[in-house]
């Protein structure tokens, strides 16, 4: 399709870009990819249906793993200091109970929960524009 | 096609053979010459075009039914075009080289006097388009290639209508101080 009436676009400039015809396309290399693309877009399609499920799956299974292994290492921070804490802090007159570091060690695998769960809802595909 | 162009295009989302058949058809060569024209080689065109059709399938969710598919097509393939570039000056590699470009089949019954000469214009166009800033030469191949009204181009570049007239207006103006001598010769 050419656009010959733009006035800049003038008989003289028109004459010259016209000596640069159009390629044709292989059908052959049309043919195969048509193909491909109806391939990628159908698989793109499987995956986006069961997506969603599969994907919430997944965060869940991301999101107990991590809460386990975040417990785990902060309480196994948390335990030795309490003891240490309670013992030698009560020797020191300043009381800080164990509950209170077994409660920050529960605040801090709580947050670290909530930060992986908006995390992983961040990982999007960013579609292509 | 005996489909109307929102069930074609839901079958190309969904990858029907039919549907996706019909849309590569109508747009592969299009896409293939302006990728061409642009600098590509073609053997890089036809992959991006491929590429380009899988995209638009794949981004479909955020295709707006009342904008021109054909357009929507050819910004894809504009963007697909600078991530090219931007790949092969990384890899440091010459991404035109004018001799190489893909010659066009001849009419075989062509004059061959005719022929010397219409490849000779060829070759001046090509290299007179090829010297304009990617962004005039994206511009005015839009236009009188492919017939897109400046509105359409400042849609598929993503930039204001008055810059894409300047861009036009200077492409002109370049081509023609190009193009000029071996008018008068």
């Amino acid at each position: 399709m050419r656009n010959q009436k733009d006035p800049e676009i003038d008989d003289y400039i028109a004459d010259y870009l016209s000596s640069w015809p159009d390629v044709e396309g292989d059908p052959a290399i049309q043919q195969r990819a048509a193909k491909q693309v109806a391939r990628e877009l159908r698989k793109s399609r499987r995956l986006s249906a069961g997506g969603d499920e599969e994907e919430f799956g997944i965060k869940i299974i991301f999101a107990l793993v991590g809460m386990v292994v975040t417990g785990s290492f902060l309480l196994g921070i948390a335990a030795p200091f309490a003891w240490y804490m309670t013992s030698s802090c009560l020797a020191l007159l300043l009381p800080v109970p164990t509950k209170y570091v077994v409660l920050y060690a529960c605040f801090a695998v709580v947050l670290s929960l909530i930060v992986l769960v908006l995390k992983m809802h961040k990982l999007e595909v960013v579609k292509y524009e | 096609m005996e489909q109307t162009d929102d069930e074609l295009l839901q079958g190309f989302k969904d990858g029907k053979s039919e549907a996706v058949a019909a849309v590569v058809q109508t747009y592969y060569t299009p896409l293939l010459n302006y990728l061409i024209r642009l600098g590509c080689p073609r053997r890089d065109a036809e992959d991006l075009v491929q590429d380009c059709f899988i995209k638009a399938g794949k981004g479909m969710q955020s295709y707006q039914p009342r904008k021109d598919f054909r357009y929507w097509l050819f910004r894809i393939a504009s963007n697909s075009y600078k991530d090219f570039v931007k790949k092969a000056s990384n890899r440091r590699e010459l991404l035109v080289n004018i001799n190489k470009l893909d010659v066009v089949d001849q009419k075989k019954d062509t004059d061959p006097v005719d022929m010397i000469i219409q490849r000779d214009r060829e070759n001046h166009v090509r290299q007179a388009i090829q010297n304009l800033p990617e962004v005039q030469r994206m511009s005015i191949i839009l236009q009188y290639y492919h017939g897109f009204s400046v509105n359409e181009i400042a849609a598929i570049m993503n930039c204001p209508v008055g810059t894409v007239t300047s861009r036009i207006h200077y492409a002109i103006k370049q081509l023609r101080k190009i193009l000029g001598g071996e008018m008068n010769q």
